[in-house]
């Protein structure tokens, strides 16, 4: 987890070859001595809540883990997924539109060729009635 | 989301006599059950072969999930979640910086004292030598 701020939250040891960092569910860093001294858990010293912890590494969980990125790069990655997501919507909607507008077209001079039937059938059937 | 559809016949979800489920591909193509059933591995719509397919539907996975959902809803909730880490990461910032000038206190103390120490030291030295030069003279 290569984030300049991390440390222990009780002791203030800084990040070293040999350092274990853990996290509790109260949002507090501890390092592996002082987790090893109850510090952390089942107790929180610095908050006096119940705590219950997670080893900072690679495996850490995905909801957790999203606490220790570059926020600038969440930002970005962020706004890379929401451009996707409006490029893929409006991207279908567009086509759907068209198809519905040519659609629309299509029933539009359907429209008109039957009423132009209906038109000359009405004359043809005028004409039949005036010669009979 | 009523922009739903088949990229390939224009069926909708819900329209009346479409049956199914509605197919997402991997080359980012929709597709109604029947004409997915009538291609399987290649995309109806760009023919790319060996395609992957999502059903959409509640079993969608979070990251595809976003793409049928209002986009403002998407952007909130990134919001929320940018805030939520902005302010865990200031706290610990600020914790870092409390401790740092804790230190630095601390060895402005320890510097005094070492002064104070190397003083008393000198005095303690030379007195010690007077003494052996009037124990000598003895």
């Amino acid at each position: 987890m290569a984030c300049a701020w991390i440390h222990c939250n009780i002791c203030l040891r800084l990040p070293s070859a040999n350092i274990r960092y853990f996290i509790s569910n109260c949002g507090h860093i501890a390092c592996d001595r002082c987790v090893g001294k109850k510090l952390l858990t089942p107790k929180c010293t610095i908050c006096k809540r119940d705590a219950k912890i997670e080893e900072i590494n690679k495996d850490l969980r995905e909801d957790l883990r999203k606490y220790f990125v570059n926020i600038h790069d969440f930002a970005i990655k962020s706004f890379n997924e929401i451009k996707a997501i409006i490029d893929f919507q409006s991207k279908n909607c567009r086509r759907l539109m068209k198809h519905k507008v040519e659609k629309i077209q299509e029933l539009q001079s359907t429209t008109i060729k039957h009423s132009e039937d209906a038109a000359t059938i009405a004359k043809l059937e005028a004409q039949r009635a005036s010669s009979s | 989301m009523s922009w739903v559809h088949c990229n390939k016949c224009f069926a909708e979800p819900n329209e009346n006599g479409v049956k199914g489920t509605f197919f997402l591909t991997s080359c980012s193509h929709i597709s109604c059950q029947k004409c997915y059933e009538s291609s399987r591995n290649v995309c109806h719509t760009c023919k790319k072969q060996n395609i992957k397919v999502l059903r959409i539907d509640s079993s969608l996975n979070k990251q595809y999930r976003q793409y049928f959902v209002d986009i403002s809803r998407v952007i909130a909730s990134k919001m929320e979640e940018m805030g939520k880490i902005r302010k865990f990461q200031d706290i610990q910032i600020q914790n870092l910086v409390k401790g740092t000038l804790k230190f630095q206190d601390v060895v402005k103390k320890s510097q005094e004292m070492l002064k104070k120490y190397e003083i008393e030291h000198k005095k303690l030295k030379k007195e010690n030598q007077e003494l052996l030069v009037a124990l000598k003279k003895r």
